[in-house]
């Protein structure tokens, strides 16, 4: 039996993999050039050639008034202005980066499982300049291109470390790392990595009120915008493989354009979340986020802006206001944090928040006021309060919780 | 009262009239003295110095040969090493020296399990403290903890391994693994011996990936590699990896005295031959042992009596005081920091005892114990020598004892002690090209780099596979190059291990409210152990089955107090579908090829734990498994039948096919339950009586074809089997009990098997391969 033969016989036993499409037709293809290509000129792409490589690079430009959701490009000049005045530290800060340095980016793979065999088969990045948005997309026609591939992304988009992208730093530039790596002796050298991920910011300030952080979520209920024929992204892999197969470039286009449309939102959320960053406290619910996401920069001034413009829009949520609390202590002005715990203690809410406070007035009482029996009636009153709300504290604040209070025992049985 | 030493309790054995008959052979081996060499000259001083300061001012023989060949010569080495024999220097000598003379070396060390490697990282990084070098060792596993993973690739020197950590997550990821990869000078490969079957026959494949990225980085490795006392150490290495290997088995390691004892119990049915049971006689042994405070490890054969034994001696823990068992089980299927913690209480000394299945015959570091008992053979020599290295510390006398059980294997091998002790014929076989193993190890390595046209895998020309696959549409052929076309990522769908993909989870709910996960086991021994009502043991608790969800592949399971343990029968029905090879003789034709089995377990015994009567059965409804495989049969033409009358013939061959249970995995070297024999009266293929022996993995694994080949000297060992059997009449312990017709059916077994030998040695050139 011929080793083919066998194979079929013993096709129950062996491991399926997903089937892509079906049995190529081998219609006149010649190796190394693009079929059909008068449709890919009428699409906007060209083919660009290296090293006996081929690749098709598609071009699209569009005016900086040009409003995609929420905002027009044009906009993303006015946030770098006021970006530029803002002191305060933040992930998202374009330091002296300009406009134009940043590359907005997204990928599309053969795979979402990542590993060497999961090929990227577009790269697409989009820059604002002072006349236009440009949008360039890299697209490899067939697995033996990648050279051409990574040689003219990598020569035309060199200042590449400013990276703006969704999810980029966990999936698709380790993704574009591996690859890369296939053919570093042959192509430039990766730039520095260098990234603002706007999905962490997504989470930090959506999570809450959104069904999920996806990009076509965030683009539905934060920025206004929804697709039209738009091609889902788990197709790609799919499509991709039909188009290898056939060479139809209808197979594909779709995919080209829903990578363009990614990339189109990352500019118009990268404007809106800085809008919502850089607002001095607007009072809103979303500010709490923005505040505790400059609190963990350590910007305390900054976050107290936020914080302030909350309370006094009336915010009387026992969170604002122990973290406030927690966020004036970190500067120093105990009167005023001692003033936000107590009133975060009196509402006695069935909270978490109400328990932490309680913690911090323990703490204030037993080092900073001296008066280890009123530090003893908070620390037993939190201890009390969890009992009966069955609220728990962390483990590791309930640990200190317990060696507080019978230090504190301790400390009165002396004195008595 | 004072505890009874070692010594004393020798003596005890040797006179005492209820076990003293019983003894057939005792075997000293007597101390041996250590054989050194002075350091090679071209040997580091601070790896001197390191050795000096641990009282090491020379090197044992192997230690030294190791050396010289592994870093002198670069030469690909396979170290015969012994239990305890100092095996580490041998490998960790030529990669700590090459490292510190060139800093960007890395050395990848593969461990057949997570544990072993485990224990080897303490024990390196101790010595590389020692020696105060910038060397780092880490291990890669599952328990790696993310943060530290990248490092790891990046700048760790020797990355300690398990083939399927290699095989899922460094492999496919090796593009992460760059300097790793560009600088491999060592790939180090513990416990080959391990590597035999399907588990072999996939790490095989593993390798042909490994090799073929490490060149594709420009790094051509040698190999260090050690494995126990098998036939052929060289060859498997070979096998394995596909490289040319130099043996070194000149083991210079002392050795204290060593007692070996067979013991066979007493005959307590002369006319059927029957003997006492294996199980009551390990109670009794074991618990006088553990009762004198001597550290005792007892070996079974399978997890059941692991439990079972364990619930013999569970008494000793009841007057224990304190948390610590002094005796507790170990075996697969208990959860990884259960089997920690025991392994921690075997070294402290606070477990006195351990009834263990084969899972502790590799290096799990449990320091030396005292004593070892062997319930039954374990089914193999090397096994044997491995299960015996668990007893005996350096300097001091230990005690094996073997004990033996009716079974037909076990009454050849305690009345050959000659076979056991002096001969060593057991060969360890894989079959790296069979094509279901083959074909997912091409698909994996796709994924990880494009096929050129003219590119082997391994050895192998795989053009055809590749046309296969191409056909699947999982990989593309554009230009000269095969390229992976799939959303998927292979190797997560292929296990190293065993045949089935998923295991079946045990889930204990005797309280519903806190149901929790106790166990695993795979997917085939499942059919016949965790099916509705099934009786399962674990931890000495039983269990019985409530649901086996077979979809879901879950066991709910609660706890029971029964005197039964179940026992299930797996029907098979076979078909041949293509005959590869052929010989022809008189009255009989052998043939090997591919078949197909249909299986289906339909019945269980309940079985009375303390006489072993059958007590009661059930059925199961469990769907039939279906097993493409290779398959050596002999089959018996008309004119056969007509000479020795159906009747006899079938009681002929029902007891070769008894023998050929027990003689044909020994030659072979494979688990009793890696082959399987099936006599019929009438095959489906050639309407004749034939008798079956076939792989129990799809696509087979070598071991019938093996048996094919060396059909004369399998046929010899069933021959000697009968012939030494001291019985009258034949018994369970040579051809079997379910034939007993009237007449001398053992002579008409061996004058069937004799008939056989003597055809094959006149027409010895009859085999032809189609």
């Amino acid at each position: 039996m011929s080793m083919k033969n066998k194979l079929k016989r013993m096709k129950t036993h062996l491991q399926e993999e997903t089937p892509a499409a079906p049995a190529p037709p081998e219609e006149n293809r010649e190796e190394g050039s693009i079929l059909h290509l008068e449709e890919w000129k009428a699409f906007g792409a060209v083919p660009k050639h290296y090293d006996g490589e081929t690749i098709l690079k598609r071009t699209v430009t569009y005016p900086l008034d040009y409003i995609h959701g929420s905002a027009s490009f044009g906009e993303l000049f006015t946030v770098f202005d006021r970006w530029q005045q803002e002191p305060a530290f933040h992930p998202l800060h374009p330091e002296g980066r300009r406009p134009e340095d940043l590359l907005f980016f997204d990928t599309e793979t053969t795979g979402l499982k990542g590993g060497t065999g999961t090929t990227i088969f577009l790269l697409g990045g989009a820059r604002v300049y002072t006349d236009r948005v440009e949008v360039s997309q890299y697209f490899l026609p067939g697995p033996e291109h990648e050279v051409a591939l990574y040689h003219y992304f990598l020569t035309e988009c060199y200042s590449a470390e400013n990276l703006v992208t969704y999810n980029g730093k966990s999936f698709d530039w380790p993704q574009v790392q591996t690859r890369h790596t296939l053919v570093r002796n042959q192509v430039p050298k990766l730039p520095a990595f260098g990234h603002f991920d706007l999905l962490h910011a997504s989470r930090r300030l959506f999570a809450e009120r959104l069904e999920s952080c996806r990009l076509s979520v965030v683009e539905r209920d934060i920025l206004g915008f929804v697709r039209q024929d738009d091609t889902p992204g788990y197709l790609a892999p799919m499509l991709y493989f039909d188009y290898v197969n056939e060479g139809l470039p209808e197979f594909v286009t779709g995919i080209l354009e829903h990578n363009e449309q990614d990339i189109l939102s990352l500019i118009t959320l990268y404007i809106d979340i800085s809008k919502r960053i850089l607002a001095d406290g607007t009072g809103e619910k979303q500010s709490l986020a923005v505040a505790k996401w400059f609190d963990q920069q350590k910007e305390w001034t900054k976050s107290a802006q936020h914080y302030t413009a909350m309370v006094e829009n009336g915010d009387e949520d026992g969170e604002t206001m122990h973290r406030y609390g927690l966020n004036l202590k970190k500067q120093h002005r105990y009167a005023e944090a001692v003033s936000w715990f107590e009133k975060v203690w009196e509402r006695n809410e069935d909270s978490r928040y109400t328990l932490e406070a309680g913690v911090e007035l323990a703490k204030w009482e037993e080092h900073q006021a001296k008066h280890p029996e009123r530090a003893l009636l908070y620390a037993a009153g939190v201890q009390s309060k969890a009992e009966r709300a069955g609220i728990q504290l962390s483990t590791g604040k309930q640990a200190d919780l317990h060696k507080r209070l019978e230090r504190l025992m301790h400390k009165r049985g002396r004195t008595s | 009262m004072k505890k009874q030493s070692l010594q004393e309790l020798m003596q005890w054995m040797k006179t005492d009239p209820s076990i003293a008959p019983n003894i057939e052979f005792w075997h000293t081996v007597d101390e041996r003295p250590a054989k050194t060499a002075a350091y090679p000259d071209q040997l580091h001083e601070r790896l001197r110095a390191g050795l000096a300061a641990r009282g090491i001012d020379s090197l044992y023989t192997h230690q030294h040969s190791a050396f010289e060949e592994a870093y002198g010569q670069k030469n690909n080495v396979v170290t015969i090493t012994p239990t305890a024999s100092g095996k580490t220097l041998c490998y960790n000598l030529p990669v700590l020296q090459t490292i510190m003379d060139e800093p960007e070396a890395r050395a990848l060390y593969l461990f057949p399990t997570k544990a072993l490697a485990q224990d080897q990282k303490s024990e390196i990084n101790e010595f590389i403290e020692e020696i105060g070098a910038s060397i780092n060792s880490y291990t890669y596993d599952g328990d790696t903890p993310p943060t530290i993973r990248q490092s790891i690739r990046r700048a760790g020197h020797i990355v300690m391994t398990n083939p399927d950590m290699l095989h899922s997550a460094i492999l496919p990821h090796h593009t992460k693994w760059v300097s790793l990869f560009e600088h491999l000078r060592y790939i180090v490969i513990d416990e080959i011996h391990t590597y035999r079957g399907v588990f072999g026959s996939h790490v095989a494949n593993v390798l042909r990936r490994l090799l073929r990225i490490a060149r594709y980085y420009g790094a051509e490795p040698t190999f260090i590699t050690t494995s126990a006392t098998i036939a052929n150490p060289r060859e498997l290495a070979e096998t394995l990896t596909e490289q040319p290997f130099t043996l070194v088995d000149n083991n210079g390691a002392p050795q204290g005295k060593k007692h070996f004892v067979f013991y066979n119990p007493p005959v307590i049915n002369e006319a059927m031959n029957i003997r006492k049971g294996v199980l009551s006689e390990v109670n009794r042994l074991a618990n006088t042992f553990l009762e004198q405070h001597v550290q005792t490890i007892v070996f079974t054969k399978s997890r059941v009596m692991v439990e079972v034994i364990l619930s013999h001696l569970q008494h000793l823990n009841s007057r224990q005081t304190g948390q610590q068992s002094l005796v507790t089980g170990y075996r697969g299927g208990y959860l990884p920091n259960q089997r920690r913690a025991i392994e921690e209480g075997l070294r402290s000394g606070d477990i006195m005892g351990v009834i263990s299945t084969n899972a502790l015959e590799l290096g799990v570091d449990i320091g030396q114990l005292q004593v070892c008992i062997m319930s039954g053979y374990p089914g193999s020599i090397a096994s044997a020598w491995q299960q015996a290295g668990r007893a005996g510390r350096r300097q001091s006398e230990s005690l094996i004892v073997m004990i033996a059980s009716s079974n037909p294997i076990d009454q050849y091998m305690i009345q050959h002690s000659d076979y056991f002790l002096e001969k060593n014929p057991e060969t360890a076989r894989i079959h790296p090209d069979n094509l279901i193993i083959l074909v997912d190890h091409v698909k994996c390595a796709a994924f990880e780099l494009p096929f050129r046209d003219d590119d082997t895998f391994g050895g192998v020309d795989v053009r055809d596979v590749l046309e296969y696959l191409s056909e699947e549409n999982v990989v593309h052929h554009r230009g000269s190059k095969w390229y992976w076309m799939s959303d998927a990522f292979p190797a997560h769908g292929i296990s190293l291990r065993s045949a089935s993909q998923e295991n079946v989870v045990i889930i204990d709910q005797t309280v519903p409210s806190a149901s929790k996960v106790i166990g695993q086991m795979d997917r085939f021994s499942a059919m016949t152990l965790l099916h509705d009502e099934a009786i399962y043991i674990h931890q000495g608790v039983q269990y019985q089955v409530v649901y086996l969800d077979w979809d879901e592949k879950k066991a709910y399971v609660e706890e029971v107090r029964v005197d039964y343990y179940t026992d299930a029968n797996m029907a098979v029905e076979l078909k041949v579908l293509e005959e590869d090879k052929t010989a022809g003789y008189p009255s009989y034709h052998a043939g090997f090829g591919d078949v197909m089995v249909h299986a289906k377990v339909t019945i269980f015994k309940k079985i009375k734990l303390t006489t072993f009567e059958n007590i009661g059965s059930g059925t199961v409804h469990l769907p039939e498994e279906e097993l493409h495989t290779n398959a050596c049969w002999l089959h018996f033409p008309e004119e056969t039948v007509r000479e020795f009358g159906r009747d006899t013939l079938e009681q002929a061959m029902m007891g070769l096919a008894n023998v050929l249970r027990h003689t044909a995995p020994v030659r072979v070297m494979c688990d009793p339950s890696d082959i399987h024999v099936v006599p019929q009266m009438k095959a489906t293929h050639s309407e004749q009586p034939t008798i079956f022996l076939y792989d129990r993995y799809p696509g087979g694994v070598g071991l019938s074809s093996t048996i094919f080949t060396d059909l004369p000297d399998v046929l010899r060992d069933c021959a000697s089997l009968i012939e030494a059997c001291p019985c009258h009449d034949g018994c369970p312990s040579c051809i079997g009990s379910d034939i007993m017709l009237s007449g001398n059916t053992k002579a008409t077994v061996l004058a069937f098997i004799h008939r056989l030998q003597a055809e094959q040695e006149v027409s010895s050139t009859g085999e032809h391969e189609k």
